[in-house]
């Protein structure tokens, strides 16, 4: 979380307008989970590589290793559509199983790899907007878009909580550790569970402060903010709006949807 | 023109579940203009004083008036007094909550009614002030706790308040950070605006205030000018405190024939020295 956070501030394109990292991310990622073809996939997921690291600076190892994680989840999802128990065996490979087999169709392992190169090029978008739109501007496109007051306050509150919480989370660990808290399994199970108690006991403390805080500052039960994001460019949206439509007729010149 | 600014008569209050009142029968006067340390051991009542002068705690028996006036507990007169006091918390973890520095500038003024393009004027001609500009975009956990701070004193100088509470505004801040949060108080003074500051830091309140009070068990020891609060041993000994550094030396160097005991004792270290130096240079 805050690795991803500090990309997202040292991003190149940080300075763009979220409205238009917004609307690339947000529309690519329809377009190729609506469309669902391998090629499709592979573009978005080269478009939004080269754009997160080339545009945008983030280093490379880094953004594969940020990759390898839903990779890794997808893979053992994609397995288990592939690889199947049946009575007879399929036309890919079969491995006898007393009576049955451990099979695999050519259709299904086509099938597992298109799902996992999608769900892979979704999260790439997913991980474009992340590393280049700070949460603040994000909000601002969320508001735009007339998304309900209580969600965006909500984002806020905990986008700004999730980082205490983190900080008091992290100091109470160490106290703990300090005094062998982490002495054995049993000893650190503990201490978590106490982390955990104080954790809530003080998130509580916390919201209460900042209630008064806000009231402090003739906080009258509607939280105002400044927008920070600058107006999108209609040139960049033509070219969202542009590269979204050659993937559509690229499937469509392919037989369709898949 | 009434020039006592604020003025809190047997103010009593209780938080939920408490056994001991944090305030209990507390009374006290502050001048308009002037610079007031309030002192006492933790748990002496001085936050929560604090906290009533906002409106956020509403004492459950006694009288609080701001600039002449009753202080009443509606919301519409409490977002009135909440103009005209702003109040520095002393953990700004606990204040900042916008994602960004500009915007948590910006919250208080857009509750003022400014439009977004003045509250955005007034957080930046602050920010530029307080020389946080190079920050406005960062988040709040992107700040060192100095900065935070701060942001903090930003948040309410924004405001534009009448009178303005710090609550320890130097507590857990490196030398550094610790001096410039001083020097924007001092710059505050200096305007004529009234600060109302809690604080342990006896050789800071000595050479700072103009008054001090001494809160204990959630009432006032003891109320007047710092060079008299301030050298009471028996006082000082009831809230927790010590003696300062300028009036302990300067007795001690009295006690010594060093210094004559006629003359002042100073109010800041500096005067001390240059206080010797002349008495040295005596031939």
């Amino acid at each position: 979380m805050l690795s991803l956070d500090k990309l997202c501030y040292q991003s190149k394109l940080r300075s763009r307008s979220a409205a238009e990292k917004f609307a690339f991310a947000v529309l690519t990622l329809c377009v190729c989970v609506c469309c669902r073809r391998a090629a499709v996939s592979c573009a978005v997921l080269l478009a939004m590589g080269l754009m997160t690291v080339c545009r945008g600076g983030v280093p490379l190892r880094r953004y594969l290793r940020l990759l390898l994680l839903p990779l890794s989840f997808l893979l053992l999802s994609a397995l288990a559509i592939a690889v199947q128990v049946q009575p007879a065996p399929l036309d890919l490979f079969a491995v006898p199983l007393g009576g049955w087999f451990l099979t695999g169709s050519s259709a299904a392992l086509a099938y597992a790899l298109t799902l996992s190169v999608t769900a892979l090029a979704a999260v790439s978008c997913l991980y474009f907007l992340t590393l280049t739109t700070p949460v603040p501007e994000l909000l601002d496109v969320l508001r735009w878009l007339r998304c309900p007051k209580l969600v965006t306050e909500l984002m806020l509150l905990i986008y700004r909580f999730i980082f205490v919480l983190l900080e008091t989370a992290s100091a109470i660990g160490v106290s703990q550790r300090c005094r062998l808290g982490n002495r054995d399994g049993r000893t650190s199970l503990r201490s978590f569970g106490q982390l955990g108690a104080v954790l809530l006991v003080r998130s509580a403390r916390r919201a209460d402060a900042l209630y008064a805080s806000m009231e402090a500052r003739c906080y009258d039960g509607e939280l105002r903010v400044l927008p920070e994001s600058r107006p999108p460019r209609a040139r960049a949206l033509l070219a969202v709006l542009a590269f979204n439509l050659a993937l559509v007729l690229f499937t469509v010149w392919r037989g369709g949807m898949g | 023109m009434n020039d006592i600014l604020l003025r809190a008569e047997e103010l009593r209050y209780t938080y939920d579940g408490g056994d001991a009142p944090a305030l209990d029968g507390l009374s006290l006067r502050i001048r308009r203009g002037s610079r007031v340390a309030l002192m006492g051991a933790n748990g002496s009542g001085k936050s929560t004083f604090l906290l009533c002068c906002t409106g956020v705690c509403r004492p459950q028996s006694g009288r609080l008036e701001f600039g002449g006036e009753e202080v009443s507990f509606r919301k519409k007169d409490l977002l009135r007094l909440r103009r005209r006091v702003g109040i520095v918390f002393q953990d700004p973890d606990n204040q900042l909550f916008s994602a960004s520095v500009l915007q948590e500038i910006a919250f208080g003024p857009l509750n003022l009614g400014l439009s977004p393009e003045e509250a955005r004027r007034e957080a930046e001609i602050v920010m530029e002030r307080l020389g946080i500009t190079p920050f406005a975009h960062k988040p709040a956990h992107a700040l060192s706790g100095g900065q935070k701070k701060l942001v903090s004193i930003a948040d309410i100088l924004v405001m534009r308040p009448e009178l303005i509470l710090f609550d320890e505004p130097a507590a857990a801040l490196d030398p550094k950070h610790a001096a410039i949060v001083n020097r924007i108080i001092e710059g505050l003074t200096a305007q004529g605006m009234t600060v109302l500051l809690s604080t342990h830091d006896v050789d800071y309140a000595y050479g700072w205030a103009d008054e001090v009070i001494l809160f204990h068990e959630g009432r006032v020891l003891r109320q007047g000018p710092a060079d008299e609060v301030l050298r009471d041993r028996e006082a000082l000994l009831a809230a927790n405190l010590q003696l300062p550094a300028v009036p302990r030396f300067y007795d001690a160097l009295c006690a010594a024939g060093v210094l004559d005991p006629s003359v002042p004792c100073p109010r800041t270290m500096e005067a001390l020295e240059t206080l010797i130096s002349a008495r040295r240079a005596e031939p």
